[in-house]
């Protein structure tokens, strides 16, 4: 009898846990990605630079818009240590969502607009204020996480030939 | 006991069948026939390197629907500009419009870089891209367009396709050097 008891308690801890961790997946793609810009233009804007270790894996790589690669948490908070050290420093973004692909339960891609205000002109230019990001994030241990990031500007592209 | 006499006859037939499929038909006994040589298993970043291979031979070409093959059914592409293709048929039509316009004529190598699998039916490829042969608009050449990609790539069966494709041209900001 006791057996059953114990038995029963440990199939009711399991199947508690499996409900946890569906709640947890439950989460929509697009709650994810909310969530994620809003934090990651919250820490930008409040100049937090070290607040975005949290939002990326510990493996994780960023391109940024002029093709440097960043690899590993720590380098990436580095790169926007430095970015916010330039004309950029003081400006604001935004980040608006615009395409999401749900790849696995697990893995993610998300891209997104980003704009920048408050660039002063640099010798007579303004610099692109405008741009796309490609996320891609994986959820460890129900914690989703950035762990390919790409940014870019869009380029001057050629006209077709008559 | 009936019952199990019937199972062991059972099984007995279907081991005689399972061995009879092994011995070739007139195969002499006692002689072990030549193996054949097995196909070549393709790792997944050879497999992964092969798309950007087939892009190419496909771009060289003229060829947008063999690129859009490339894509898995769904997949999209986010050119530089900001442009967003989603489906082969809006890929195929978009690199169709690109071939018969500012890309005709131009080739294309690429190099991949970085191939990181997350899970064994997903990866995430990177390298970097040379369009030559561009002309403006008067016909006069161009410079090369030098990019870099980033691909993410699903395994459907044992096949690598883009899932997303992300293209970019490196820029300097000025005030950020």
């Amino acid at each position: 009898m006791n057996k059953r008891i114990s038995l029963f308690v440990m199939l009711s801890l399991v199947v508690s846990f499996g409900t946890a961790v569906n709640a947890q997946e439950t989460t929509s793609p697009e709650a994810v990605f909310e969530e994620m810009g809003a934090k990651w233009a919250g820490v930008w804007n409040t100049g937090d630079m070290e607040g975005f270790a949290e939002l990326y894996a510990e493996d994780a790589d960023f391109i940024s818009h002029d093709g440097k690669v960043h690899k590993g948490r720590e380098a990436i908070v580095k790169s926007f240590v430095e970015l916010a050290g330039t004309v950029f420093k003081g400006a604001q973004i935004s980040i608006e969502r615009t395409h999401i692909r749900q790849i696995k339960p697990n893995i993610m891609v998300g891209d997104s607009e980003w704009e920048f205000t408050g660039v002063p002109e640099v010798e007579g230019q303004t610099p692109p204020t405008k741009g796309t990001s490609t996320v891609v994030v994986v959820n460890q241990d129900g914690k989703w996480l950035i762990t390919s990031h790409r940014s870019r500007v869009p380029p001057p592209m050629p006209t077709a030939p008559e | 006991m009936r019952s199990v006499l019937v199972f062991l006859m059972m099984g007995l037939a279907a081991s005689a069948f399972l061995f009879a499929g092994c011995q070739p038909a007139g195969q002499p006994e006692g002689e072990t026939p030549a193996a054949e040589p097995a196909a070549p298993v393709m790792s997944d970043e050879d497999a992964i390197r092969k798309v950007a291979d087939d892009f190419v031979v496909a771009w060289n070409a003229g060829d947008a629907d063999s690129i859009a093959g490339l894509f898995a059914e769904d997949g999209d592409s986010l050119a530089p500009d900001g442009a967003y293709y989603k489906g082969r048929d809006a890929v195929a039509a978009n690199y169709r419009t690109s071939f018969e316009g500012m890309y005709k004529g131009t080739t294309i190598t690429i190099s991949t870089t970085s191939i990181r699998i997350l899970e064994p039916d997903v990866a995430i490829g990177d390298g970097t891209y040379e369009i030559a042969g561009l002309k403006d608009a008067e016909g006069q050449d161009m410079p090369n367009i030098k990019g870099m990609f980033t691909n993410i790539m699903t395994k459907m069966g044992d096949k690598w396709l883009m899932a997303c494709s992300r293209p970019m041209v490196p820029i300097e900001m000025p005030g950020t050097t």
